[in-house]
């Protein structure tokens, strides 16, 4: 799905906006990463996309279609939010199939139709072994699997993923981010995602969105918005950008943070 | 964990098994012993007039005394038993039920009230209904404006409203007339079935039973409520009209029990934790196996109730002493972590 974003702004009420004059464009297929520092209303944002939350002003319009209604939205995209709470201790596959729930009547089951979608999207992110397992009895990787299987199952073609990595270790980090990069490339999802990691944002997104809590918000590819220039005005860190080239299997980029110096204690031990 | 299907089978015979049986067995005594045989007997052919003299007495104490009573008991096991598990998993909290939330004195004052102006018939049950419902909308509005979700606020909001109309209904029986109504009131407020009648079962089973049904029916949709508003949403559902229709048939069924077995405590509470140790969490299962324990455990409650002593200990105290250890025993099993 195309989107566009015009000058969009978010308050609770007069006195606290959350932000203002946001604007970005993302074609089809396209992967949109969404970074800034903490309370800066990335979250907010994407609830706003995609019709949990409204937005204060601002234009949206999706596939050049100005104005969808909340419920619209909430039907056109698939979201995956943060991984909190106490989880709910149904089956992987329960969970899996309550992404079906908006074709189903309020006392309907699924049919045979349901479960293949539920199969092929467990399929998809692989996580088909743990179908009879309970949610709450799975690790935060696995979580954050059945809840991309779930967003999957709706039938939504545009996905948003709130921090998928935020609460993952580094392999489960590293498989999600090349997840998130196969839906878009292999299966021709929209993939906007939020992170704390400019890393996952640099190494497989095509735009980023680069909020700050002042004015300063950018917008553009990501290979321009995220440098060390701009990291070091938003995030006041300073960082080194890397390109890492494999011979054969294409490139990774990344970022690294350069931790504020000191001088390291060089007495002998003992 | 998962259960089997073999296993949720073999759930389901078991317990219909043991109604059965407690179903004859309740029947069968009483003040008037009847012999179980003679119980098939008389409900295998409810209207022969030309049974010999004892069966004779014996078909109008079983059809006109216990059977109302024994069928009340059954489906307000039924509604408290769905309504308990519906609310815990609802609100995500698995120390809610009808009574904790308000709806249970809420619906206890509004019947009151009418007993005290109507008297007896269909008016309580309406009433219980209508202040049952502004108890738990209550509830839900002072926990929804402190702005958290947590457990603790939509507990504490519960325990205040349940103050509050305790206090009400304590003005009502302050008000009532302490030589003919205040009498029945307390006695049916402490819960009993002990004036039940085929009037007063035709009443409120039918609106059990609806009520029970549409929310058995609605069970994946209370599996997808479990997951909480902004989930819900995510998923495309708006969850406003399932939340609601939730609500007024728990509510609908709870007042109806509470309007002719008073208040009755408990089982709402427990009744869906014993379940859910048995087939697991899923709504899919727990609503329908909740129905059948429900059932289960009012009907023993309350054959016990009448059978024990000479006079029938209201409901109210044999479920508080029944129910407060088992909580107690699943409060320390669970180590203070709920999971649903």
């Amino acid at each position: 799905m195309k989107i566009s974003l015009t000058d969009a702004s978010f308050a609770y009420n007069p006195e606290q906006l959350v932000f203002r004059d946001l604007s970005f464009q993302l074609d089809s297929g396209q992967i949109m990463s969404l970074i800034g520092p903490n309370g800066c209303g990335k979250t907010t944002l994407l609830k706003c996309l995609v019709g949990i939350r409204s937005f204060s002003g601002g234009l949206l319009e999706l596939d050049g279609k100005a104005g969808p209604s909340d419920s619209d939205r909430t039907r056109l995209f698939g979201y995956v939010p943060q991984l909190a709470g106490d989880p709910v201790p149904y089956s992987v596959e329960q969970m899996v199939l309550l992404g079906r729930a908006r074709f189903m009547g309020p006392f309907s089951r699924p049919d045979p139709q349901d479960i293949a979608i539920a199969e092929t999207s467990m399929e998809m992110v692989g996580i088909t072994r743990l179908a009879d397992r309970g949610f709450h009895s799975l690790s935060g990787g696995e979580r954050q699997l059945v809840l991309i299987a779930q967003a999957l199952t709706t039938g939504a073609t545009t996905l948003v993923f709130d921090e998928p990595t935020s609460a993952l270790d580094l392999v489960n980090q590293h498989d999600t981010v090349d997840l998130l990069r196969r839906l878009s490339h292999d299966e021709g999802y929209t993939v906007i995602f939020s992170s704390h990691d400019p890393s996952h944002a640099l190494h497989i997104s095509d735009q980023c969105l680069l909020m700050d809590k002042t004015d300063g918000s950018r917008f553009g590819p990501a290979e321009e918005v995220i440098t060390e220039a701009e990291l070091r005005r938003v995030f006041g860190v300073e960082s080194q950008v890397i390109r890492h080239e494999r011979k054969g299997q294409g490139t990774s980029m990344g970022v690294l943070p350069i931790l504020k110096p000191y001088f390291k204690k060089t007495g002998k031990a003992g | 964990m998962e259960k089997s299907r073999g296993g949720f089978t073999a759930f389901l015979v078991i317990t219909t098994a043991l109604l059965t049986a407690a179903f004859i067995a309740a029947l069968a005594i009483g003040r008037y012993q009847v012999a179980p045989r003679d119980v098939v007997r008389i409900l295998m052919n409810p209207g022969a007039e030309d049974l010999p003299g004892e069966l004779s007495l014996a078909q109008s104490v079983i059809l006109n005394i216990r059977l109302p009573r024994v069928m009340l008991a059954l489906f307000g096991g039924v509604g408290l038993g769905v309504s308990g598990a519906v609310f815990q998993g609802v609100f995500r909290n698995p120390l809610v039920s009808p009574g904790v939330v308000g709806v249970t004195s809420g619906s206890g004052f509004g019947a009151a009230l009418a007993i005290l102006i109507f008297g007896w018939g269909p008016m309580p049950q309406l009433f219980g209904f209508l202040f049952g419902a502004a108890a738990l909308g209550t509830t839900w509005y002072i926990a929804r404006r402190s702005g958290t979700n947590s457990l603790l606020v939509f507990v504490l909001a519960g325990v205040i409203v349940n103050m509050f109309f305790q206090a009400m209904i304590s003005l009502v029986k302050f008000t009532a007339d302490a030589e003919e109504k205040l009498p029945s009131i307390v006695y049916w407020l402490m819960g009993s079935l002990s004036s039940a009648s085929w009037r007063k079962a035709a009443l409120a089973i039918p609106v059990i039973l609806i009520s029970s049904l549409v929310l058995v029916g609605m069970r994946r949709r209370i599996n997808l409520l479990s997951l909480g508003e902004e989930a819900v949403r995510g998923l495309g559902v708006d969850p406003r009209g399932p939340m609601a229709s939730v609500l007024i048939f728990t509510t609908l069924s709870v007042s109806a029990v509470v309007s002719v077995a008073g208040i009755v405590g408990w089982i709402g509470l427990v009744v869906p934790h014993i379940t859910r140790m048995i087939v697991g969490p899923d709504h899919d299962r727990l609503l329908p196996a909740s129905a059948l324990v429900g059932a289960l455990f009012f009907l023993v409650i309350d054959t016990l109730g009448r059978t024990i002593s000479a006079q029938d200990i209201p409901l109210g105290i044999l479920t508080a002493l029944v129910g407060a250890p088992v909580f107690i025993v699943l409060l320390i099993r669970s180590k203070g972590r709920w999971v649903l």
